[in-house]
């Protein structure tokens, strides 16, 4: 039996390989055909003297590495007895970049496993290592055949599609190669989907392994899946509850995660904490594990199919093709090639509609991809997901009755954190009650006729059409719900100033139950620019600490709240605790989403703005930093590259402490944003008055104008001209050589260059020999504009 | 005859002492080799190399028919699939035929001496795993050392008395691959070798087997048309085409699988090997395709609806391999747009018949203009093997060369 909890938790998470082998046979629910079947296999390779290669095929979580992992511990008597070696590739073989690689993870693998023959095999990788470079491939085929001698070889790897895809086409020949000429190679691998490289003509290995498919658990496997981790928990109260009300619960997980092996363990924790405090720390966790992971792998698809799969994710359920072509604005043909790759790909999965059976409805496949897709997606985060799952999870009673003991728990307790804790918790069930009696009221909401059409036009974007309509049926609609409905309308179109006004008419206990604490809290903060009064801002300010009171918490509502704050500061010139509070929302909302750049470009902002204002470096240190992590979340933001770059100049003048990493950090960004979106920014930055930031910059931009003159000739001279007419400080003899340097460079290719240049040169007559009469040398429209614009002398 | 033994059903590489099948070929191969080399081409899948590493298997283990016994054929299977040049081709061939010291002898240090009077290197380590050539400096001559290593073998193997088959599989995938990368002259330098030099060589004994997925055909005439390549380096080498499992064969192969463990009624066994030959033409490939999900999704049992549910998965289920679609890719990839365009007209129409059909009056069903482009296109699908001809009373007829193509065509293309 288990000895601790612990290792329950990772028993089909990622460390699969450091569990009891009579564990994980013991767990082996569902799977114990494929077990048999691999088995089989290699009882093949011993007994036969065939070969196999195979390729399992599932998605994460589908126990792939419990399988191997049991395949691995069957085969311990054919290694003892020397009839077979095993190579066993760790989960995640990672910077395997060729063949040459591959060989070396073999020899790692047996040097890891086999503890006998360690030392001999040590000591010729080290041979290896002294091998010229282009001996070393045969070698190393060398090395692995002597130690095999006349024994099968079986490599056990998983994501093998991956690493194929790593090693390219021309490795993945040698490595076959090698397989045809080497007689006892066989490879058990696993891949969550089946790409090109096992299915194009082209490709080594076209149709080289056998497939098998893992299948999902059905309902009853996942019953059994979960009475056995009970077991091994040593849980007799959780055994008995899955033999009654369980049952129903198991029924709720089963539709949510489609017997998946990993999501059950983890929903698993919830079975049993029913007694037990912290409902949502292990859903959290697990889930924001799993995000990154699965970003990861979104990423590489080309981007309809990026498009098509967060449209399905967030559609919730089965989409039509028709529909999916519409939302994404991509074309049938095209739609219907990209669906079936991603079927192929199993990334989503198509379902014939009971309705019409020529139709065909798709939908994501995996429910850890779509519930990832949602975490990042959902305006409120993982929050949200975790409060969806209570509502559907547990009724009305159970969830109230939660609520009581969470609260009872929180008066006894001590400790601070947990008190924290609890307090998360209580929120949770409570908006997970108020969402499943927002769920009726959503329903009466749709079943109402009028409503329905009203949801269709909104849908559609067409707002003007949507208030008329409201108008009108005004008279069948009661009249809370047309406040409502007419508010959202407000915010919808961007009306906030009505938005505002009309909120402001609400009871306070009408915006609670109907959770709009929030809205009108954003309708304030889009009003910023034109509503200036301190009033308006300590009533904003009520509205924004009513909705977190609310439950209305998100990472939308912290990040208004932080602009909101930081905008009074500014404004009324309040003292810096304004500040520090606005970057505490701020914070706030990047716990709520830490992967929202624009949390941190708007953060930095304010930073930096406080930094100027003090004269001091200390937060624009941090700007800086935020305005890099942000980079780091999407390189591609056009906007934080203006405000970065704008930042950069301006900290050159503030006389905050310069870091030469800081400009370097931003120049590697910058450098890897497409050449389109570089000419954008140039555009701002030619109107940002800073020597400075052109003269760190020019490298870069010296390459982008001679890479298109046309769309980049007007950036110099203006620039030129922008820093020629800033009156913050006056040039020296060595700033005006560079500018001359520049517009003598490109004036060929820029005529007005040839201006700029004669400009630089009255400025230096001017400013720095002090001889005013230089400007008289100018033809009259030159010198006009050098007087107004450069001298900034009132025209006459 | 033989007795079955048990083999798992597999689509990877097979022990060289349990390729079944194949002894026709065998001996159809082997008296070709008496006086010349051999190109072997067929489509991917087809079991090109596991023939070839049967025949090198019988050879060398003295195996063979009876009536090569007193040829004194040895054979040595080389796949260049990967390797990235000349140096690469050249390490491979010394290295693995270190192995081969013991019969032949073969003494490098003609090439060694060679090597250094060329070069003065002093320490070439010549067999070992040291030995490279991919030196930069090197590149210049490999012509010259790859003929070196070449003739060094082929010295030794005049003295024996026999016949040395070199088998080069996938060469036309290798030269195509350096072909895409920009290094068609090495290409080219590597075909120049043995067109030049073959005949020399096959003087002394050494035979060569050319094989592939691809024509070298495809190979050259790009070349020809790229670079106006005027070689003929497969001149006189006979073209050996590869043929779906006979019956029997077939049978065998399924005797074999079954012995690994499958449920077969007694009084249904025959009727279900007729019925996987039928649907698989006797494709060694699909017949183990089927047992492989007889295995997996019926549970190791066969019976006549078995067979038939796998044939349909292996024709309609997205989630098997693409295994016909190679038909398309090949045209896409190796073949301009217009060709490619031609042919996949062409195929249409002719999987929509049963019988041949002659030329003329595809002619007059096919929107192609020019005669002589349509001719040739019909040449080309020939001899990449989607099709097979006729020639009746100086007629041509043609036919997709295998049902279950023609099938999947009809149903998944045209
Ligand atoms: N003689 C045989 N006995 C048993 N199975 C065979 C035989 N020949 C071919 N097969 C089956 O066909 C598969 C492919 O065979 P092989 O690797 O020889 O094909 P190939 O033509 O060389 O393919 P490629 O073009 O991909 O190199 C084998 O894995 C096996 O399933
Ligand atoms: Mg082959």
């Amino acid at each position: 039996m288990v000895e601790s909890q612990h290792s329950i938790n990772t028993i089909l998470s990622f460390g699969a390989k450091s569990v009891k082998p009579e564990i994980l046979e013991q767990l082996l629910v569902g799977r114990s055909p494929a077990a048999n079947y691999l088995f089989k296999s290699v009882e093949g390779i011993v007994k036969n003297g065939n070969n196999q290669q195979i390729l399992v095929i599932g998605q994460r979580g589908m126990g792939k590495t419990h399988l191997l992992r049991v395949l691995y511990h069957r085969c311990q008597s054919y290694i003892k007895n020397d009839q077979l070696v095993v190579a066993y590739f760790a989960e995640e073989e990672y910077g395997v970049a060729n063949y040459f690689d591959f060989l070396i993870r073999i020899l790692y693998a047996l040097i890891r496993w086999e503890d006998i023959d360690k030392n001999t095999l040590e000591s010729k990788l080290e041979e290896l290592q002294d091998t010229n470079i282009p001996g070393q491939v045969s070698f190393a085929e060398r090395i692995i055949e002597d130690y095999i001698a006349d024994k099968p070889l079986l490599i056990l790897a998983e994501n093998f599609g991956d690493i194929l895809n790593a090693i390219g086409t021309q490795e993945q020949g040698k490595l076959r190669a090698w397989m045809y000429q080497d007689k006892r190679i066989n490879i058990i691998a696993t891949s969550q989907s089946i790409s090109d490289d096992f299915d194009k003509e082209d490709r080594p290995f076209y149709g080289f392994f056998n497939l098998y498919y893992l299948k999902s658990l059905t309902y009853k496997d996942s019953l059994l899946f979960l009475t056995s981790l009970a077991e091994l928990d040593d849980r007799p109260d959780v055994v008995e509850h899955l033999k009654n009300k369980g049952k129903a619960q198991v029924k709720a997980i089963y539709e949510l995660v489609k017997g998946n092996h990993r999501l059950l363990v983890t929903f698993y924790e919830f079975l049993k904490s029913d007694t037990l405090a912290k409902l949502s720390n292990h859903f959290i966790k697990t889930i924001n594990d799993l995000k990154p992971y699965y970003e990861t792998y979104i990423r590489y698809l080309p981007p309809q199919q990026q498009k098509i799969i967060r449209y399905i994710a967030l559609s919730r359920k089965p989409q039509q093709g028709t529909i999916i072509s519409k939302n994404c604005f991509i074309d049938q043909k095209s739609l219907s090639k990209q669906l079936s790759e991603l079927v192929r790909k199993r990334l989503i999965e198509a379902i014939t509609d009971q309705t019409d059976k020529r139709n065909k409805l798709y939908d994501i496949n995996e429910p850890l991809l779509r519930i990832s897709i949602e975490v990042g997606e959902h305006k409120e985060g993982i929050t949200a997901l975790f409060i969806d799952f209570l509502a559907i999870y547990y009724d009305e009673n159970e969830l109230t009755d939660k609520k009581l003991k969470f609260s009872d728990l929180l008066e006894k307790c001590e400790s601070s954190i947990e008190k924290k804790e609890f307090q998360y918790e209580i929120q949770a069930i409570e908006k997970a009650l108020s969402l499943k009696r927002y769920e009726t009221l959503e329903n009466t909401f749709i079943s109402s006729e009028i409503l329905n059409i009203l949801f269709e036009v909104v849908k559609q974007k067409k707002y003007k059409e949507a208030f008329s309509i409201l108008e009108r049926e005004k008279h069948n609609i009661d009249k809370l719900n047309y406040s409502n409905i007419l508010f959202r309308l407000y915010m919808l179109n961007e009306q906030y100033l009505e938005a505002k006004n009309l909120f402001l008419k609400f009871s306070d206990e009408f915006v609670e139950k109907k959770r709009l604490f929030a809205l009108g809290a954003l309708s304030f903060s889009q009003l910023v620019k034109t509503e200036n009064s301190e009033s308006f801002y300590l009533k904003g300010i009520e509205i924004f600490e009513k909705a977190e009171k609310n439950g209305e918490g998100s990472e939308y509502l912290y990040l208004a709240w932080g602009n909101f704050l930081a905008q009074f500061a500014t404004i009324f010139r309040k003292d810096e605790d304004l500040f520090f509070e606005s970057f505490s929302k701020f914070e706030k909302a990047i716990e709520y989403n830490s992967m929202n750049e624009n949390i941190y470009i708007e953060l930095a902002q304010w930073q930096f703005g406080l930094s100027i204002r003090q004269k001091d470096s200390k937060f624009s240190i941090k700007a800086f930093e935020n305005f890099e992590a942000a980079s780091d979340i999407n390189p591609k933001n056009i906007r934080l590259f203006k405000l970065w770059g704008g930042a950069l100049g301006f900290s050159s003048d503030y006389n905050i402490k310069d870091d030469s990493n800081r400009l370097k950090n931003f120049k590697g960004k910058f450098k890897l944003l497409s050449f389109k979106d570089r000419v954008s920014i140039w555009k701002i930055f030619s109107n940002v008055p800073y020597l400075y930031l052109l003269n760190n910059t020019y490298s870069i931009l010296k390459i982008d104008i001679k890479h298109s003159f046309d769309e980049l000739q007007h950036v110099l001279v203006d620039w030129i001209n922008a820093i020629l007419s800033s009156q913050l400080d006056t040039l020296n003899k060595a700033d005006l050589t560079f500018l001359r340097k520049i517009a003598i460079e490109f004036k060929d290719k820029i005529p007005e260059l040839a201006i700029s240049e004669i400009y630089i040169d009255t400025y230096e007559d001017y400013k720095l020999n002090g001889n005013k009469n230089a400007i008289y040398e100018l033809p009259k429209e030159q010198r006009l504009f050098f007087e107004s614009k450069i001298l900034k002398q009132p025209e006459l | 005859m033989q007795t079955p033994f048990p083999l798992l059903p597999t689509i990877g590489t097979i022990p060289e002492n349990q390729i079944t099948g194949r002894e026709q070929d065998i001996v159809k191969l082997l008296r070709l080799l008496r006086s010349q080399s051999v190109s072997v081409e067929e489509m991917r899948r087809m079991g090109k190399s596991l023939l070839l590493l049967k025949l090198a298997y019988l050879c060398n283990s003295n195996l063979q028919p009876e009536e090569f016994k007193q040829d004194n054929f040895k054979a040595k299977y080389f796949s260049f699939q990967g390797k990235q040049n000349l140096g690469e081709v050249i390490n491979l061939l010394i290295n693995e035929l270190k192995d081969f010291k013991e019969w032949h002898q073969i003494d490098f240090s003609k090439t060694y001496n060679f090597i250094k009077d060329i070069f003065s290197v002093p320490e070439v380590e010549i067999g070992g795993a040291k030995f490279s050539l991919n030196l930069p400096e090197y590149k210049k001559s490999w012509k010259d050392i790859f003929f070196k290593t070449l003739e060094d073998i082929a010295d030794t193997q005049a003295k024996t008395n026999g016949k040395l088959i070199l088998i080069f599989d996938e060469l036309p995938i290798m030269l195509w691959e350096w072909y895409k990368e920009g290094k068609h002259e090495e290409a080219i330098e590597l075909l120049d070798i043995l067109r030049e030099r073959r005949q020399v060589l096959e003087k002394k004994g050494i035979r060569f087997i050319y094989c592939g997925s691809i024509g070298i055909k495809v190979v050259l005439n790009t070349f020809r048309k790229d670079f106006k390549y005027t070689g003929e380096p497969t001149n006189e080498m006979e073209e050996f085409s590869l043929k779906p499992f006979s019956e029997n064969e077939s049978d065998f192969l399924c005797e074999c699988f079954i012995l690994s463990g499958f449920n077969v009624a007694a009084d249904e066994k025959q009727l279900c090997l007729k019925k996987v030959y039928g649907l698989s033409n006797g494709l060694p490939f699909y017949i183990s395709t089927i047992f492989n999900l007889l295995q997996t999704e019926f549970d190791y049992n066969i019976t006549m609806n078995n067979i038939e549910a796998a044939y349909e998965l292996i024709i309609n289920d997205t989630k098997q391999h693409k295994a016909f679609k190679q038909l398309i890719d090949r045209l896409e990839i190796y073949y301009p747009k217009d060709k490619k365009d031609e042919m996949m007209q062409i195929l249409n129409i002719l999987s929509k018949e049963d019988h041949f059909i002659e030329e003329e009056l595809l002619y007059t069903k096919i929107d192609i203009d020019n005669n002589d482009s349509l001719k040739q296109s019909l040449y080309t699908l020939l001899s990449d093997h989607y099709l097979i001809r006729q020639v009746i009373e100086g007629k041509r007829y043609y036919k997709f060369k295998y049902q279950i193509f023609k099938e999947w065509w009809k149903v998944n293309i045209a």
